[in-house]
């Protein structure tokens, strides 16, 4: 292998491990604040700042009891309470979460398409981090 | 047949039936078509043979608006045309690209994709291609592991696409067209005015040169112009000796509505679980396909047609974007630059290696037609090239709403990789504030060009008719891009053969009935 392509492979080995491979270190058993597909593919880091991009843009939810409010419930009324069990919560979630792609119920922070749901999560997750 | 102009005697007399100018894709198509006709065909090529950087500085020009690559790069001036650079992507408009939708201004042909169907057939031929067949579901039956993404089909649909070796015109097509007897290729010809008759409404003759400083008239029956959209617009420019706005621009209309793919990285998508995604392979044997977003779709976000290419995305971030790897000067650095973009690189090959040619990112890369706009546009510069014509002037101008489509392409793209339960896209940087129309640096074209002498049945709205004549002159037609209204998704390239050979037809057709 020439130095010229040992250097460019170095490159590429640091895009393919940094890019989509960390994993956040929230706490998987605080469902409300852990947005599980976006945490397969973006670090710690980066959900805080879209939480952070989230909370920018919707002042109004820039409180963890607001934002635990809205992501208990849905557009049917039915909420769910804080204390549900982890597994329960975490299928109402999900079924939110496809629910918000499917009605192109979304925000696009920095660049990401994500469901509100999520994004509330990330924001949830980065007032409880900070 | 082959002349070669320059030994020709000044003021020589070249008579025919049918006089096409420009051995490009489109106009080698067109003769291929007629030969074994009874009629005298007449081929018209600047250049000759092989590449000739003299030659080839007639199409310098100028740029203004929007970041454009040099116009001497961009289109090749010898035989064959800028086959000579072409990628060899091929697939056709889709039927909404032809319709009047009211949220795209001066949209609307006056044809429809079924009148050009039988002419992609043949144009498949042409171009050394598969049968006409572009829906997944055909190609599925033909090869393996042809996998779409998850996506519900009302919204996201797999465009296909087919490859060209690609034909180089000019080495592919040279010995038949030399040998035909009834087609009369004559080289280092450059046709520098054109004339009609005193009302204005027959061709009478044009008039072509070289750097010998000889000149020859040629005549026929019809004229079909085949130099693609920026030349066959300063022609008709700048052949104002009897209207001073030049031929078939009683409407101020030539030269107007030039439009371009613009192509540009735009997005990246993570999945949750890596995939080869081999029906969207950069490198494919036969066919890949894009992400298009359907018809129903478009209506309703109210955009431009578009695709989303996917390349995996430690090979994309080793590719410069098309406006810094094409952007030379001398059209054989920018050739040689883009063969590169089409190679697999050593590195890519290691990459393939390291991977396993499964990746879970992809690169998602735009082609989206741009809304036609009237002062996006070409005219003549006051600089004259060596031959004595004005050299073209290119504003090239982009809209709101190509922006606000490309944005909604990728918004559309990530619901239903949310919805799929796939993974999520991110968009570029440049897309992230729906109030910013800016365009990055990084913003390119595909080399398509396209519009100038666009077509409506309404002389008012375009410069010719649905057969793609000049409406208020009998006898001169436009063949290829310079008569599409509007850019689609499509490479122009398979479009412009398409509608070449319907003109042959027509023309063949009013010949055989002495109209």
């Amino acid at each position: 292998m020439d130095r010229r392509t040992f250097i460019q492979l170095s490159a590429v080995g640091a895009v393919a491990v940094t890019v989509p491979q960390i994993h956040c270190r929230a706490n998987p058993d605080n469902v409300l604040q852990f947005p599980g597909t976006l945490s397969s593919i973006c670090d710690e880091k980066t959900i805080c700042e879209l939480g952070q991009a989230y909370i920018q843009n919707h002042p109004s939810e820039n409180k963890s009891s607001r934002l635990q409010d809205l992501l208990l419930s849905n557009t049917d009324g039915k909420e769910m309470s804080s204390s549900t069990d982890t597994e329960a919560l975490a299928v109402f979630l999900d079924k939110k979460i496809v629910a918000d792609f499917k009605n192109a119920n979304t925000v696009i922070l920095k660049g990401w398409v994500l469901s509100l749901t999520e994004a509330r999560q990330c924001a949830l997750y980065s007032l409880t981090s900070a | 047949m082959h002349i070669d102009a320059r030994k020709l005697d000044h003021d020589a007399l070249i008579e025919g039936d049918i006089c096409i100018i420009g051995a490009g894709p489109v106009g080698i198509s067109m003769a291929l078509d007629l030969i074994d006709s009874p009629y005298k065909v007449i081929l018209l090529e600047g250049g000759g043979f092989e590449y000739d950087d003299k030659v080839q500085d007639l199409y310098a020009g100028k740029t203004t608006g929007q970041q454009y690559y040099p116009l001497k790069s961009a289109r090749l001036h010898y035989f064959g045309g800028t086959s000579g650079h072409w990628g060899g992507m091929c697939t056709p408009l889709d039927p909404i690209d032809f319709t009047k939708r009211d949220w795209i201004p001066n949209s609307g042909w006056p044809i429809t994709k079924n009148t050009l169907d039988p002419y992609y057939a043949r144009a498949q031929k042409t171009v050394e291609i598969g049968p006409y067949e572009y829906s997944l579901e055909y190609w599925q039956k033909h090869t393996k592991d042809l996998n779409p993404l998850p996506f519900e089909n009302n919204v996201i649909w797999n465009k296909m696409w087919q490859f060209s070796p690609p034909t180089r015109f000019g080495d592919r097509y040279k010995s038949t067209i030399v040998n035909a007897k009834n087609i009369h290729l004559y080289t280092f010809a450059n046709v520098v005015d054109i004339r009609a008759n005193e009302a204005i409404s027959e061709i009478t003759g044009v008039t072509v040169t070289n750097f010998s400083g000889k000149k020859q008239q040629v005549k026929a029956k019809y004229f079909i112009m085949a130099c693609c959209s920026i030349q066959n617009a300063r022609l008709l420019l700048a052949a104002n000796t009897q209207s001073a706005k030049g031929l078939g621009n009683k409407n101020d209309l030539v030269g107007r509505y030039f439009m371009e793919h613009l192509e540009i990285k735009s997005a990246e998508i993570y999945l949750n679980h890596a995939d080869p995604l081999n029906l969207y392979k950069l490198y494919p044997p036969k066919v890949r396909a894009e992400l298009a977003v359907t018809a129903e779709k478009q209506q309703e976000y109210k955009i431009l047609n578009g695709t989303a290419s996917l390349s995996p995305l430690e090979i994309a971030k080793q590719q410069e974007p098309n406006i810094q790897s094409w952007n030379k000067k001398d059209p054989r650095e920018a050739m040689k630059n883009l063969e590169k973009s089409h190679e697999v690189t050593k590195m890519d090959k290691l990459i393939m290696r390291l991977t396993k040619d499964i990746y879970k990112s992809f690169e998602l890369f735009t082609r989206i037609e741009q809304a036609p706009h009237p002062d996006c546009r070409v005219t003549l510069a006051e600089e004259k090239d060596e031959l004595g014509v004005p050299r073209a002037a290119l504003n090239w101008q982009l809209s709101p709403l190509d922006k606000y489509s490309i944005r909604t392409l990728y918004k559309i793209i990530g619901e239903q990789a949310g919805l799929a339960g796939i993974g999520r896209v991110r968009m570029m940087e440049y897309l992230h504030d729906e109030k910013d129309f800016t365009w990055p640096k990084s913003t390119g074209a595909g080399w398509h060009h396209m519009g100038t002498t666009r077509m409506s049945d309404d002389p008012k709205t375009g410069v010719v008719d649905a057969t793609c004549k000049i409406h208020s002159i009998g006898n001169l037609y436009i063949g290829g891009s310079s008569c599409f209204v509007t850019g689609g998704a499509a490479n122009p390239t398979l479009t412009a053969i398409a509608l070449g050979l319907r003109v042959s037809d027509t023309v063949r057709d009013k010949l055989k009935n002495n109209v």
